[in-house]
């Protein structure tokens, strides 16, 4: 599935992303304890979900 | 130095002179040898002026960190900025690999390390992470990977 419009989001544990310009994170209070970062993707920015792949030894 | 040319003309009357001109030419060679290692450093490690033109506001903020002592002058500021800024850049280069070597070195590496993101392969075997997503999606239709 590939999202191009305003407002597709994604979501996920890790998400591999690229960009021409990458601005600093910055930390965002969502709640009392909950916090997290925001980065800005500018230009040609993608960004894909990754999952953590394990070889399956042969038998 | 004069004195290693004098060492070194022609009068080898005994063997012993004779050795002890051959340990002359020797150490005056590694002497020379350890002068043009010197020059060559001092030719690499020569500093070089670049002048880019910054606003009044950030000047201004430069020269208050310089007043506090946080550096030493303005020089030492941008210096320490371009370290700062060349340690955080990392840059990656693909290498021009065919698909069949590529999926080689995937298989390789899944072999090695067990598991793995397809993040982490592009950085360590520098490969297009695209030509590695359809490397992974292959192995994982033969049944050799399993996701997580």
């Amino acid at each position: 599935m590939e999202g191009y419009e305003v407002g597709d989001s994604i979501h996920g544990y890790r998400i591999r992303a690229e960009a021409r310009k990458v601005s600093d994170p910055q930390v965002i209070a969502k709640t009392g304890r909950h916090k997290a970062q925001r980065l800005i993707l500018t230009e040609n920015a993608e960004a894909i979900i990754e999952r953590k792949l394990a070889w399956i030894p042969e038998r | 130095m004069a004195q290693t040319w004098l060492l070194l003309a022609p009068r080898p009357d005994t063997e012993v002179q004779l050795r002890k001109t051959k340990c002359d030419i020797t150490e005056m060679l590694f002497n020379l040898f350890n002068i043009l290692k010197h020059m060559m450093d001092a030719v690499r490690s020569e500093g070089h002026v670049i002048g880019s033109k910054v606003s009044a506001w950030e000047l201004e903020q430069v020269k208050q960190l310089v007043t506090s002592g946080v550096y030493l002058n303005t020089s030492d500021f941008v210096r320490d900025a371009i370290r700062d800024k060349l340690t955080a850049i990392k840059t990656i280069k693909y290498r021009d690999v065919d698909y069949e070597t590529a999926k080689k070195e995937v298989m390789g590496y899944f072999r090695e390390r067990g598991e793995a993101y397809p993040s982490e392969i592009e950085e360590d075997l520098e490969l297009d992470y695209k030509l590695i997503c359809q490397i992974v999606e292959e192995l994982k239709r033969e049944g050799r990977l399993e996701v997580l």
